[in-house]
């Protein structure tokens, strides 16, 4: 462009020459427009696809899954703003008609493909996530409870059973009741998420309005899609701390629970049937097991307190029981550190000790020794050798405890 | 005539094609990287018990400082984070300032976990953890720096055990759970946290991480990943992005019990701000913290807002109170450049006051 086209003289013509630019943009004809549109229609499949392909990383190929997705949404909304609608065939100009503009022409972004309005298809226990065959299906299976919902289905679900088989009439009625409430409740969370997207238009707006200012106007595809996030999630995080959300909130999250704890109830009485172990039996042997874990502890705080060592700062309890490496990992620890393990060991005793007699009582160290040598990490999440464990199992630190207060 | 949007065909038509020479280049990359590392330091286990670990970081710097560090982490991440990667590390920085420096890593709760309670950490395994490292010093107090939910877990023990703490610095701790900008607590205030829990029994992590991604859906869920198509043809940027992804998303499960008394007496009741909490039957006094604090939050945070760390101040004894506001998220306090330029000598700084 010449210098005299930039003059306030010349806008008209560059007014012109934007009109001529956005027509080429929008219509088909153009070899390289339409090349740019080939490609946001199908081209960028194969990049996209390309993604996935990384084979024999695990995590590199979650990432570019969730990478895929992402960039998918974004082409597909950057597709729809190259294609507008009958509707606006003009060039929009002000910031009004380019929101009304980016909601026709960029439809799918706003609507069925925004993040917001499918939130629950892919979250655990979600729409789609719940159990291994997702809860959709299960809600197809069960037919089509909303418009059974609107012929009296509740009314009907609340009718009594009798025979032999009520008690399990009566739970089926209470699950079908119970998915009829999630129903209920995943419908107003939808339609709150809907709301918000709406609303998210006229923030939107606005902050186009304050680009209109010669040196702040958007230039690129990118600058208009990060305009319309922060809208979105300025709209967004406005409702999410608002009293309707938290209470449409609530109730999604406890009647998904509500119908959750009847079905797994179903399961397991029918793997109770059959002679399976049930979650319920596990539960209860890991209360009485942690129960008496803390017995012990207190047993153990106890017997310290007894024995006078409550002054200390080191936790005297603690100062009584076995360090891991020394059991666990030997290897893992090398010699030095080993030393200071063993003498630890033999301070285990102190506060009773203490109690004894000055002479046995373990001498305060004042400097850790610093162990340069490299040592090779273990698993956090390896469970602690047998051999450990049986030395500190709950029977045993008992008895330990038992003859160290005789 | 002038417009918001000023978008040219040319440009557009290079930024989408430009668009797929990164994605393609992308792919290439994400094909060559090596497998995601985490965690550089070495370190030593000295204690543990089931699934917890405590770990010593082993330094190649002469340890000058009289006082080890126990970093006591939140339970719904993982405690790498301190450590993440050469030039990520807070750990590092402490290392090379004279600290000795310890973790509690929690370790990944299955379902024998699920009546695990804030007591058995507390009492249990933070107070085991305080006495072995406490140990090795002659029985003295250590320096107890807790992060996000450890934060909250430091306060309550040194509340019940203020003996063994000689300084206490919390790093983005909620302590009011009721600021006006707390989008997880409005959002647990209706929930019934009974059913939750006798339902699921533990809180499965991925439904943690979908609630933490909702908070900012739009962001987290979706501009992200476009904003990674930028990075895509740089090894180094991709490889710290993939640490922070793996970080993000690999998280343990949470005990029920623990996280069913964390949401009502935290979440729910404020009760730590409030007064009233009670954990193993023990009164949790925070008037009881009279040595040093340190509070260390980040402005933007939008998981502990810099208001719910805030009321610290107000509910201990400590007439030697310090707060420093961090220009920064949540992560980034741990991770960014600035983070590691001053957060580390910071500490380092203020407990060299100390000793």
């Amino acid at each position: 462009m010449s210098a005299k086209a930039t003059g306030p003289e010349a806008q008209p013509d560059w007014e012109k020459l934007r009109q001529q630019w956005w027509q080429a943009l929008t219509a088909a004809g153009v070899p390289v427009i339409d090349q740019a549109k080939s490609w946001l229609g199908e081209g960028w499949q194969a990049p996209i696809s390309a993604l996935g392909a990384t084979v024999g990383r695990p995590f590199q190929g979650e990432a570019a899954g969730r990478l895929q997705a992402a960039t998918r949404q974004f082409l597909g909304w950057c597709h729809g703003l190259l294609n507008p609608t009958e509707a606006a065939p003009a060039m929009p100009a002000t910031a009004a008609e380019w929101s009304n503009w980016l909601r026709q022409g960029a439809g799918p972004m706003f609507e069925s493909i925004n993040p917001l309005l499918t939130l629950l298809q892919g979250a655990p226990f979600g729409a789609d996530g719940f159990d291994q065959g997702g809860l959709a299906k299960w809600l197809a299976a069960a037919g089509q409870p909303a418009e059974a919902m609107q012929a009296g289905l509740r009314d009907l679900l609340k009718l009594p059973s009798f025979g032999f088989a009520r008690e399990s009439e009566e739970r089926k009625q209470e699950m079908a009741l119970a998915l009829l409430d999630f129903q209920t409740a995943l419908a107003a969370y939808h339609g709150l998420l809907q709301k918000i997207s709406q609303q998210s238009f006229g923030r939107f707006e606005s902050k186009l309005a304050e680009r209109e200012e010669p040196g702040r106007r958007l230039d690129s595809i990118r600058a208009v899609y990060d305009l319309w996030i922060d809208a979105a999630e300025e709209t967004y995080a406005e409702v999410a701390l608002s009293q309707e959300f938290r209470e449409i909130y609530g109730k999604l999250v406890n009647r998904q629970m509500a119908l959750r704890q009847r079905l797994q109830a179903e399961i397991e009485r029918a793997g109770a049937e059959v002679g399976m172990p049930t979650r319920t039996e596990l539960n209860s042997v890991h209360q009485r097991l942690h129960a008496l874990r803390r017995q012990v502890r207190e047993l153990e705080a106890r017997l310290d307190s007894a024995a006078g060592a409550s002054a200390s700062a080191v936790p005297t309890a603690v100062a009584a029981a076995a360090p891991v490496a020394a059991n666990s990992a030997p290897r893992r620890v090398p010699r030095s550190a080993a030393k200071q393990t063993k003498a630890a060991a033999n301070r285990r005793q102190s506060p009773v000790a203490k109690a004894r007699g000055p002479k046995t009582a373990a001498k305060p160290k004042a400097k850790p020794k610093v162990v340069n040598r490299p040592i090779t990490r273990k698993p956090a999440d390896k469970p602690m050798s047998k051999s450990t464990s049986a030395k500190k199992s709950p029977a045993a630190v008992v008895r330990r405890a038992l003859k160290r207060l005789a | 005539m002038s417009g918001p949007i000023d978008l040219k065909p040319e440009r557009v038509i290079q930024e989408l094609i430009g668009l797929g020479e990164r994605l393609r280049r992308g792919a290439q990359q994400l094909r060559q990287l090596p497998e995601v590392q985490v965690g550089v330091s070495d370190k030593e286990v000295i204690d543990g018990e089931d699934k917890m670990r405590l770990y010593r970081f082993v330094s190649a710097t002469k340890i000058t400082r009289k006082t080890p560090i126990l970093i006591v982490y939140a339970l719904v991440n993982r405690p790498y984070m301190v450590d993440l990667q050469e030039d990520r590390s807070i750990v590092k920085s402490l290392l090379a300032a004279g600290h000795d420096v310890y973790l509690i890593d929690w370790g990944y709760p299955d379902a024998s976990d699920r009546y695990m309670t804030l007591d058995d950490y507390i009492s249990g395994l933070i107070r085991r953890s305080v006495g072995a490292v406490s140990r090795r010093y002659g029985g003295k107090p250590v320096n107890l720096l807790g992060i996000c939910q450890g934060g909250a877990f430091s306060v309550c023990y040194t509340s019940l055990y203020p003996e063994s703490v000689k300084n206490l610095i919390t790093m983005v701790t909620p302590i009011d759970f009721h600021t006006a900008d707390n989008m997880l607590s409005n959002w647990t205030q209706q929930m019934d946290v009974d059913l939750l829990v006798d339902t699921l029994g533990n809180i499965p992590a991925d439904l943690m991480n979908w609630c933490y991604l909702t908070l900012k859906p739009y962001r987290l869920l979706q501009q992200k990943y476009v904003g990674l198509t930028d990075i895509l043809d740089n090894p180094t940027e991709l490889a710290n992005f993939l640490r922070m992804e793996k970080w993000i998303f690999d998280s343990p499960d949470q005990a029920g019990e623990a996280f069913r008394q964390f949401i009502k007496d935290f979440y729910q009741a404020n009760k730590l701000k409030n007064g009233g909490l009670v954990i193993g039957g023990k009164a949790i006094e925070p008037k009881r913290i009279t040595m040093p604090v340190l509070n260390i939050f980040a402005e933007q945070d939008h998981l502990v807002p810099p208001a719910a760390s805030r009321a610290l101040k107000g509910i201990i004894g400590s007439r030697d109170y310090s707060e420093i506001s961090f220009r920064g998220g949540h992560i980034g306090i741990y991770v960014s450049g600035r983070a590691q330029r001053e957060i580390p000598p910071a500490i380092d700084h203020w407990l060299r006051q100390r000793e």
